[in-house]
């Protein structure tokens, strides 16, 4: 797995979404296969069109049972509602290669790995051998073709803000400047710096960069709160998929985002990334 | 066409937007509709927003009145997407794209740039509608102004950051035109008798035509999928040739199809089955809706 991103896209937890289906469904949030975990491992491919994806399914013997009989498929849904775009890529084997056609993507893709049934299946559940819970036991249970075993979260491999900003020479301003401008299509943040500053912020590891970097998050989020502090429910800001989920992600980690009042751009980067100060003997 | 087509600079381009709407009913947006009024004033403004890629997009041959621009007949959305039918989806979502083709259009005489403001109903011109907003006084001068500038934009190519993603799919008539051509000729597949009828249903009005892209354009949503959505517009065709006052030629009939459709999706995923699957279970969706 060396090179892939891996995210835990199911895992179980505590919900009453156990028999939200007519099938036991591995998914976050339902208890169904209370040991059952499905981490997904990214690895973007240097061509800029395609993406190695690597399935893991664990504890979850009945799906392992289904995929080795060939009744069962791993599948990745790429989409881009931006361009409309919606498609399914299939796979017989836990590694995948999708292969993306970059004239249908406005954006970068949105990926939802899942595990689907090839065929109708009939199957009476016995939760012992197959991983399932108890609720389940003894009961007869109908797999349509098409149905989903195993479901992860939608995952962008761009959430964190450092990942919706680029920086870029601008030889106008003075060598220490930096202004933030917006481009909406994906939006995305285009960081101007001046020509020394840029030079200065190529290299990583670097305690002043760090702090840099965290002047400049406090900027883009200081700029998403000035203009996109309107709630409009589904529609304005929410509807822009990096935004969305960039918003989820700062929820997620408990800084709440742009539309609350308690919304502090300072203390949202600097929890996100903190100033690093020397040791704790050198301040003094 | 595709590659490199021209459009404007994405980050001067959501700038100056940003900028125009921060203060409503400011001098600068008063400014700015007055100089829709008059093409060269109007292009000499939007000059100001840099231009990239290298391949211009092909004009329409004839000029189209205020009217056929606001909302065209079918037979002009037809030829509109039929001169533009290889532009990729990746660059027909674009706001910047189509702002640089109306404003190309603008430059040729094709249209005009008060069209812009127009958006029907009793003020019927768009000129008419910037006079109407500027000669507002008092506490309704700002919202008036306003919501005729940002009319300018929606139809200019969108209006993303207030109408979110769907703002170029429904408000830029040249992008709805395409978007709405693309997905009848996909849906029908050649089939004329049923393309007419497709037609015929994405065409009822603008809101039926703005639900059905809301379904779209959500995160991961099941009609993002051609052939989810192929095999429903397809089984909504014929339902509606047999049924000629079924609800569902209504915005609200139309949604509450959609959430059935979505309820399917919810345990199975849809796009995983065959076109003739599809259209097996699409049908008795309709059929039993």
């Amino acid at each position: 797995m060396t090179g892939y991103v891996t995210v835990d896209v199911a895992t179980p937890s505590a919900s009453n979404a156990i028999r939200s289906h007519d099938h036991p469904v591995l998914e976050s949030g339902n208890l169904s296969f209370p040991k059952g975990r499905y981490s997904v491992g990214f690895r973007a491919r240097p061509d800029g069109r395609s993406y190695e994806i690597y399935h893991n399914i664990e504890k979850v013997p009945l799906i392992e049972t289904l995929v080795r009989q060939g009744r069962a498929k791993f599948a990745c849904v790429v989409s881009s509602p931006l361009s409309a775009h919606r498609s399914i890529h299939v796979s017989s084997c836990e590694r995948q290669l999708v292969e993306c056609d970059n004239n249908e993507l406005g954006e970068p893709p949105f990926f939802t790995a899942m595990v689907v049934s090839a065929e109708d299946i009939d199957i009476v559940i016995d939760s012992e051998r197959d991983g399932v819970h108890s609720i389940w036991s003894g009961q007869n249970v109908k797999f349509y073709r098409g149905a989903r075993l195993a479901l992860g979260s939608v995952v962008q491999l761009q959430s964190s803000i450092l990942h919706l900003l680029s920086l870029h020479e601008d030889d106008t301003l003075g060598d220490g400047q930096f202004v933030v401008d917006t481009a909406s299509e994906p939006f995305r943040f285009r960081v101007k710096v001046g020509t020394k500053l840029h030079k200065g912020l190529r290299y990583p590891n670097n305690m002043l960069r760090d702090h840099i970097m965290t002047h400049i998050v406090t900027a883009c989020l200081a700029h998403l709160k000035s203009e996109y502090s309107n709630d409009d429910g589904d529609e304005g800001w929410r509807s822009i998929p990096n935004l969305r989920s960039f918003a989820e992600h700062l929820e997620q980690n408990g800084h709440g985002h742009w539309c609350n009042s308690e919304f502090y751009p300072e203390k949202v980067s600097t929890a996100l990334y903190p100033h690093l100060l020397p040791s704790d003997n050198t301040v003094d | 066409m595709g590659v490199g087509q021209k459009e404007l600079v994405d980050t001067e381009y959501t700038k100056f937007r940003r900028d125009l709407l921060r203060n409503k009913g400011s001098e600068r947006q008063r400014l700015f509709l007055r100089n829709v009024l008059i093409d060269d004033e109007f292009l000499g403004m939007i000059a100001q927003i840099g231009v990239t890629g290298v391949v211009d997009a092909e004009l329409v041959s004839t000029a189209l009145t205020e009217s056929e621009y606001r909302d065209p007949p079918s037979c002009t959305e037809k030829t509109l997407y039929d001169a533009w039918s290889e532009l990729p989806p990746a660059v027909a979502c674009r706001t910047t794209f189509w702002a640089h083709m109306t404003i190309k259009h603008i430059e040729a005489g094709k249209i005009q740039s008060k069209f812009l403001a127009s958006v029907g109903g009793n003020v019927s011109s768009g000129a008419e509608r910037i006079d109407m907003a500027l000669d507002e006084h008092g506490p309704v001068l700002p919202k008036a102004v306003d919501e005729c500038v940002r009319a300018v934009f929606r139809r200019l190519g969108g209006l993303p950051e207030v109408r979110g993603n769907r703002s170029v799919f429904v408000d830029c008539p040249f992008a709805r035109a395409w978007w709405r051509e693309r997905m009848i000729r996909q849906a029908s597949r050649g089939k004329d008798d049923l393309e007419a009828s497709i037609r015929a249903i994405l065409r009822t009005n603008q809101t039926y035509w703005e639900k059905f892209i809301d379904r779209i354009v959500f995160r991961n949503s099941t009609f993002g999928s051609d052939n989810i959505r192929g095999a429903f517009l397809r089984a909504l065709a014929m339902f509606i040739q047999e049924d000629t006052v079924t609800d569902l030629r209504t915005p609200n009939g139309l949604q509450r199809l959609c959430r059935r459709a979505t309820t399917y999706q919810g345990a199975r995923e849809l796009s995983f089955l065959n076109d003739e699957e599809l259209d097996e279970l699409m049908e008795e969706l309709v059929w039993e809706a």
